[in-house]
């Protein structure tokens, strides 16, 4: 209980450092560093292959109306690294609004810009009950059970969240592990 | 150089092999220590490589190279990390020293090269390169190094330690050694003083028990000693012969003490009688380590000499190399003196031939002798005419021809009397070999000349041989007196029948004297001797006669005197005529007689001692004429005079006979001190028709006169005769013309 609390409390402190910065103000240099680093991480599920029966990654980028244009830019950023292949699978990059978001639009995996707990918490409903990976651009949103982010300081670190990786049920090749920041 | 003691071998053996097995294992252990910690400090670096390669390859497969150099910095932050490189997809994506070449060798870094893979394909993308270093590795050695130096001072003081215990250890057997070194046969060692451990023990106890044997062998040896040196001279030598021990016997007998003997070559003090070539043949025998065995003659101190049957021994040390020889030696001179007394009694003075004696000692020790009699035919008359002296030159000579026979193996030569030799031959010759070398020395003598006076003159010389053993003295002697008679050079006894004949009459007349001595049948007869002027009847002469057993007839001694003699029944013979006569006429008062003594008579002692003792018991040694008949080859008796002195000195007078056939023996019969003389009969018996023996008589009587010795004309048969003998001025006269020999126990009645 005590460690729960602890961790807690370590939650709300970094979802105080994400409101601090604006809602409406991304970091295009971590956005270009998640379009280079999301992907790739895709491929390391293991589960991946059930869940490209096409063999096409598709990656859907939910974001808020307000953030259309960076969910644009982001896209750009991942079919210019990318192009329309990931390994060898297909790659393509779709992106949502989280109010047209519905349980038909089923993605290999999900990046969430950021929005309202509500929105986010609704996308990381489904896709955790689908076993979909759902990126988060802050890991502030790790409160709502996103499950990766990245952030860059000094060094670029990869998050995963925890408490949100039974929920997902999603497993990536323990390499992956060593070089996150589990919080 | 002092040798290295058993516990110091002991100690540095145990030192040298401890080591050896140190270092071996040192070596060994070291190398695969450091091949194991070689291989585990390439496994800490490989781990290193491996720990950090999937980090490496998921972020670079994310894209985070930051995040690979970073890993690879903090990688390269370990101590023994001294060159690391990251290089994926043929970049290098990373490394410390920047560029560096990770392809250079050096044997102090262990080079991991481990491959990056892609964490989705199991394919490399890359490597990540380790320069690792060996500091963990050598620090490791040195500390290895430092322990085996610490353990090393420990084992060293081990080591003293062991050397200290060893040395108390064998300290007992150098006591031992000690009082072994100073032991002297005979003493005895105390071990009671050193530490006896049980096998210490036993060696002293071995010790002890070899003590108790050496002193027991000593003891022998002394005892051994004491006998030699009691019982025998002798003598120990250095290699050079330097004498460095005598006993007493030595001393005793060579006069010398200890302290001049010792330090003096032996060939100086002792043997100085002995020749070189023996000297040279006894070093070279014993420094051959031979023994040498035989007789010297050594010198006394005072001059004299002594003989030893000497045996010298050459003494070896254990190596067989001499170190010292002895001379143990027996005093053998009085039997050297008996051997050379021995050999003056059975050698003729004249040649140094043996004698007769000899000959019948050696033809006892031979089974099938083959013997000679060898007489000179002419030697009387030259001895007679030409001297004493020339005969005895004649006989040396012919000597030399005998005595260059000996050199035949087996064949003996002896000197028998008169001009007489023998030659003596084993069984190996047959007698036709005997026979030829008898004729090779007559063809010698025949061919010898004798040179005197400025004539040569030659010797004849026959022989008589036999292969008789009991007989051979007789029979070669009728077998030389047949060969002169018959004139022949040899005759073997056996091969001539008359000789046969003869020796059975010898054996027949032997029994009739023995028959006739057992039954009193030798007689005696007396024969008057006239005085020359009164013609009464001064004397008589015993002559000896046998009875005929058959016909009673007198028998002539000429008829078995010869005999007699050969069958040693002679002296029994002569004393029984010294008996009778003796008896009979100490019963006829006032008439002198004379009995004839030949020089058998005259050398046999038994005989004489008869004679002295019934002429003590008679007391007729005044009326008593000893008459010496058979005078030829009496000359070098000198028993003959000394026997004339002593009767003289009883009182009895002396009388020679057959005074006359020979003119050598005038001087030395003279010499003789003689009473009478018997003019030899052969002169008498023709003095009346014959001038020389006119003339001879003349000269006789001439000098006997002027000696004042009395003469007697035997064999006067006429009155012719009687009257020319009367005439010349013979003092006595004896005949049958006179008076005929008649039985002596006639004059008694």
């Amino acid at each position: 209980m005590m460690i729960m609390s602890i961790m807690r409390i370590a939650l709300s402190f970094l979802l105080f450092l994400s409101c601090s910065v604006s809602a409406d103000t991304y970091d295009h240099l971590l956005l270009r560093a998640q379009a280079s680093i999301f992907p790739k991480i895709v491929l390391l599920d293991q589960g991946l292959n059930k869940k490209t029966p096409d063999d096409e990654i598709v990656l859907n980028i939910v974001s808020s109306k307000r953030d259309a244009y960076i969910a644009q830019q982001l896209k750009k950023s991942i079919e210019d690294k990318y192009g329309s292949s990931l390994g060898n699978k297909k790659l393509t990059v779709s992106i949502t609004t989280f109010e047209e978001f519905n349980e038909t639009t089923l993605a290999t995996a999900y990046i969430v810009l950021q929005s309202s707990e509500s929105l986010i918490k609704k996308v990381v409903a489904y896709a955790s009950r689908h076993e979909r990976i759902v990126f988060s651009y802050s890991y502030s949103n790790f409160i709502y059970d996103a499950l990766i982010s990245l952030h860059v300081k000094e060094k670029a670190y990869v998050y995963l969240n925890k408490s949100a990786i039974q929920l997902y049920g999603i497993e990536f090749l323990p390499v992956f592990y060593k070089i996150t920041k589990i919080i | 150089m002092k040798r290295m003691s058993l516990s110091l071998k002991i100690s540095f053996s145990f030192i040298v092999v401890s080591i050896a097995t140190l270092s071996f294992f040192y070596f060994v252990f070291y190398h695969l220590f450091e091949q194991q910690m070689l291989k585990v400090e390439g496994e800490k670096a490989a781990l290193i490589a491996k720990t950090i390669e999937p980090v490496i390859a998921i972020n670079h497969f994310l894209g985070l190279r930051d995040n690979v150099k970073q890993l690879a910095e903090k990688t390269a932050e370990h101590d023994q990390i001294v060159r690391l490189s990251v290089e994926i997809e043929n970049q290098l994506v990373w490394s410390m020293p920047e560029n560096t070449d990770l392809d250079f060798v050096n044997e102090d870094l262990i080079f991991i090269s481990f491959p990056i893979t892609n964490p989705l394909k199991a394919e490399s993308i890359g490597s990540i390169n380790i320069a690792y270093t060996k500091d963990s590795l050598n620090k490791a050695l040195q500390d290895i190094h430092n322990e085996i130096l610490y353990y090393l001072a420990g084992l060293a003081l081990v080591f003293v330690m062991f050397i200290l215990l060893t040395r108390y250890f064998f300290s007992p057997f150098e006591q031992i050694a000690q009082k072994v070194k100073n032991y002297e046969p005979g003493s005895t060692i105390d071990f009671s003083l050193i530490r006896a451990e049980p096998e210490i023990q036993a060696i002293t106890t071995s010790f002890e028990s070899m003590v108790s044997n050496i002193r027991e062998y000593t003891v022998l040896l002394e005892r051994y000693k004491h006998s030699v040196d009691e019982s025998a001279i002798v003598v120990r030598m250095d290699l050079e012969g330097t004498i460095t021990y005598v006993n007493e016997e030595f001393c005793r007998l060579s006069g010398y003490s200890p302290e001049e003997s010792i330090g003096v070559s032996v060939f100086v003090i002792c043997h100085s009688e002995v020749d070189e070539h023996q000297c040279a043949e006894i070093l070279e025998t014993v420094k051959a380590k031979n023994i040498w065995k035989g007789n010297l003659q050594n010198s006394r101190k005072n001059g004299g000499s002594y003989y030893v049957r000497a045996t010298v021994v050459p003494i070896l040390d254990e190596y067989n190399d001499i170190i010292e020889f002895i001379s143990i030696q027996q005093d053998i001179t009085q039997v050297i003196e008996q051997q050379e007394k021995i050999a003056r009694q059975t050698t003729d003075p004249t040649t140094g031939l043996y004698n007769k004696v000899k000959l019948e000692e050696d033809i006892q020790k031979i089974e099938h002798p083959k013997f000679a009699i060898i007489a000179l035919d002419n030697y009387s008359i030259i001895k007679d005419y030409y001297g004493w002296e020339s005969g005895n030159r004649i006989l040396k000579e012919i000597a030399e021809i005998f005595l260059s026979i000996t050199a035949i193996e087996n064949i003996s030569v002896y000197k028998l009397a008169g001009s007489e030799y023998a030659v003596l031959g084993t069984q190996v010759f047959d007698m036709d070999l005997f026979h030829g070398i008898c004729r090779t020395i007559l063809k010698k003598i025949n061919d010898y000349t004798v040179h005197l006076d400025d004539s040569s003159l030659h010797i004849g010389a026959s022989a008589g041989l036999t292969s008789n053993t009991e007989h051979y003295y007789s029979y070669a002697g009728l077998a030389l007196q047949h060969a002169q008679e018959t004139r022949h050079l040899t005759i073997i006894y056996e091969e001539a029948e008359n000789l046969v004949q003869r020796f059975e009459n010898n054996q027949m007349w032997t029994k009739k004297l023995n028959l006739a001595l057992n039954e009193d049948r030798i007689v005696l007869f007396a024969q008057p001797i006239f005085n020359a002027k009164t013609l009464k009847i001064e004397k008589y002469e015993c002559l000896v006669r046998m009875i005929d057993e058959d016909d009673e007839k007198v028998i002539l001694p000429s008829m078995f005197l010869d005999v007699a003699k050969k069958s040693k029944l002679y002296h029994q013979i002569t004393e029984q005529v010294i008996k009778i006569s003796f008896d009979i006429f100490s019963q006829v008062p006032d008439v002198h007689f004379t009995i004839n003594f030949s020089l058998e008579d005259l050398l046999h002692v038994p005989t004489i001692q008869f004679l002295k003792a019934i002429l003590d018991e008679s007391g007729l040694a005044s009326r008593f004429i000893l008459e010496i008949v058979e005078t030829e080859g009496i000359e070098n008796f000198s028993e003959v005079s000394d026997f004339v002195i002593d009767m003289k000195a009883r009182g009895c007078r002396i009388a020679i006979d057959d005074f006359g056939s020979g003119y050598s023996n005038f001087s030395y019969l003279m010499g003789l001190n003689v009473d009478f003389i018997k003019i030899d009969g052969s002169l008498v018996k023709a003095i009346d028709r014959d001038v020389n023996s006119q003339i001879i008589t003349s000269t006789i009587l001439d000098f006997s006169q002027q000696l004042k010795i009395a003469t007697v004309a035997e064999y006067v048969h006429n009155q012719t005769v009687l009257d020319y003998v009367q005439k010349l001025g013979v003092d006595y006269v004896q005949g049958f013309h006179l008076g005929k020999p008649v039985p002596i126990e006639t004059l008694v009645i």
